[in-house]
């Protein structure tokens, strides 16, 4: 493959990725124009980025998700490439199509990988053939006798789920042979009256669960190497929380299995570009499936490029020119521990809601091993139209324990007025026994910490009963 | 350069006072057109990419361009005197999205609209193009075009002012 001039590169993202991508631009020597919406005209990025163009109104739907708006924008300004960053228009296969349709390089996978990743079908279909697990369940059942022959092959326990639904109506957990037939009858007849359809099918149910995910870095040259993994098991509502690097506590064998599968996928998907490959570990069995292909730059990136040293936006770039990744695998080592927490203008008091305003005061430290990605600074408004990420914080140290107490150092350093943060909340997870002594599971933010810190904030003398 | 209502209430006077039956005026980014006694209207810019720039003032009346543009009514300049101060009232007619600014329906047509021309709220004023769709921008109020602040083609971002018109008292 030739390599392509990329001299000017359309930014169409906001927030603290817009400012991490205009600066590997810069790094690289390539100019960045922002597209940003005009409730954005005054941030960080704004500031920083060469050029500016205004694409539509503070609605993402007619600015930043809106796919002619943006390619034109990079026409209209002469940029010979187009960056999405993460979110919005990231894993749409027709911005690529219009990119390509345009002349302009789109940073990321072609339409066609996009595509086949993008699809949980084709990508797991592709996980079979390369021999990864996926996890697959049952058919769609149509009684309770074929529910307890297919629980049978599979094994417990069960998740019960209805075809047509989400959202957790007509699930059942099912632990022993004696339960599938009445919750057959239970989950059918709820997805029936909720979706219209009784179909439901079985998968496997892995009762404590880990998100681990891999970083994988691919070029147009063949070359599929990963940076290790990360453990991103603090969620809440199936928002990631907190993210570490590497997934503490595995045993060695399995994360060297789980990075493979990570890089035979990509190979298997001829993937090119970031990505991420997401799998679920069974924390008690020590077995893990497939989830999915994320096709971009991930929020959680800075953690693998800490214990890595690789700059994954940079090599994003190279990619794009089709230039060789600037390593090779032997290259990659994994060194210390990098955990980031994802600062949120959010009351962590009140329901997590969101709480936009202007930052009056932004006071983060800084020094050996911290790294603040932001758009914040005092005077910055956190706009009501969008996500209410603020920063990333992340550390580096020697060992996890190490992160731990240098991340709660920071945070308790970290003063923000103007809007609330989840700093405290962070603090307080970081604190914890159970996240101290070991890498949780998915379901422990919600199920054991956040009632132990709303009992706590309800201990008021009128309670009186503290834990 | 800005030009304010008032340097166009200005111009538009001493037009008046002149002997000429036709003027365009360019300043900057606006364009004021105006004829009088059955004249036409200087040459439409539609089809043209660049605009010839600064002052083609007063000095050379356009020879009555072929027959592109039909001034409807040889109007505006009515009465400088009578139109109320414009700044406070005027409505700016601002692009909907990034995208490239069209004059007319296609090259060669006539300007949808004239610094002069009396427009209706639901008329058009312009184009607004963005990836070959074709976003066709409302005056939005009854009133007079006072200035056009974008040529033909320009390219233009959410917010940009695409003409101002002075609402009908």
């Amino acid at each position: 493959m030739t390599e392509k001039l990329i001299r000017r590169v359309l930014v169409a993202n906001r927030g603290e990725i817009a400012v991490r991508i205009i600066r590997a631009c810069f790094d690289e020597g390539i100019e960045s124009v922002l597209a940003c919406s005009a409730a954005d005209t005054d941030t960080l990025a704004a500031r920083l980025a060469d050029q500016v163009v205004v694409i539509g109104p503070a609605a993402a739907t007619q600015s930043y998700l809106d796919i002619p708006r943006v390619v034109q924008a990079a026409i209209s300004t002469g940029c010979d490439a187009l960056h999405p960053g993460y979110g919005f228009l990231s894993e749409r296969p027709e911005l690529v199509d219009a990119c390509e349709e345009n002349g302009i390089v789109y940073i990321g996978p072609p339409a066609a990988i996009m595509r086949r990743s993008g699809s949980k079908l084709g990508a797991r279909a592709v996980a079979d053939e390369v021999g990864i697990p996926t996890g697959a369940g049952s058919g769609g059942l149509s009684s309770a006798e074929e529910a307890i022959t297919a629980a049978r092959e599979l094994g417990f326990p069960l998740l019960l789920k209805a075809s047509a639904g989400g959202g957790g109506r007509g699930m059942t957990i099912l632990r022993s042979e004696s339960e599938v037939k009445a919750g057959y009858i239970r989950s059918s007849v709820e997805a029936e009256r909720a979706f219209g359809d009784g179909t439901v099918y079985l998968e496997p149910y892995v009762e404590r669960a880990r998100h681990v995910e891999v970083q994988i870095l691919a070029d147009s040259h063949g070359n599929v190497c990963h940076l290790g993994e990360r453990d991103c098991s603090t969620q809440r509502r199936y928002q990631k929380i907190i993210e570490e690097a590497p997934a503490a506590g595995l045993p060695a064998q399995l994360v060297e299995e789980i990075r493979t599968a990570a890089v035979d996928l990509c190979k298997g998907l001829d993937y090119v570009g970031a990505g991420t490959v997401e799998f679920l570990v069974d924390a008690d069995k020590n077995r893990f499936v497939f989830l999915e292909v994320n096709a971009r730059v991930q929020v959680e990136h800075p953690i693998s490029e800490a214990v890595t040293g690789i700059d994954i936006v940079r090599e994003q770039l190279r990619i794009a020119r089709g230039l060789p990744l600037s390593f090779a695998q032997d290259d990659v080592a994994i060194e210390g521990h990098s955990i980031e927490c994802r600062l949120n203008a959010e009351d962590s008091r009140r329901g997590f809601t969101p709480t936009p305003g202007t930052i009056t005061e932004w006071t983060v430290p800084s020094g050996e091993g911290v790294r603040i990605d932001t758009f914040a600074h005092t005077g910055a408004a956190i706009s009501p139209w969008y996500d209410s990420l603020i920063a990333k914080v992340i550390v580096h140290a020697p060992t996890r324990a190490d992160a731990i107490a240098r991340m709660r150092q920071v945070l308790s350093k970290i003063r923000v007025e103007g809007v609330s943060t989840t700093a405290a909340i962070h603090h307080a997870i970081l604190a914890h026994p159970d996240f101290e002594k070991a890498p949780v599971t998915t379901k422990w933010l919600e199920d054991v910490f956040l009632p132990e810190w709303e009992a706590d904030a309800d201990s008021s003398p009128a309670a009186g009963t503290a834990p | 350069m800005d030009v304010s209502p008032a340097d166009i209430k200005l111009i538009l006077s001493t037009l008046q006072n002149s002997e000429f039956d036709q003027a365009e005026v360019v300043i900057g980014d606006v364009r004021i057109a105006v004829a009088r006694n059955g004249m036409a209207l200087g040459a439409a810019p539609a089809a043209e990419t660049a605009k010839p720039v600064v002052t083609a003032s007063a000095a050379d009346p356009v020879p009555a361009a072929a027959a592109v543009t039909p001034a409807t009514t040889p109007p505006a300049v009515v009465a400088p005197g009578a139109a109320a101060a414009p700044s406070e009232s005027a409505h700016t007619v601002e692009s909907p999205s990034v995208g490239v600014f069209w004059r007319a329906s296609s090259p060669g047509a006539a300007p949808f609209v004239e610094v002069g021309q009396e427009v209706a709220a639901g008329d058009t004023i312009g184009i607004v193009e963005m990836m070959k769709l074709m976003n066709n921008v409302a005056a939005g109020v009854d009133g007079v075009v006072t200035a056009i602040h974008v040529e033909n083609s320009g390219s233009v971002e959410f917010g940009t002012p695409l003409v101002t018109i002075e609402p009908k008292a």
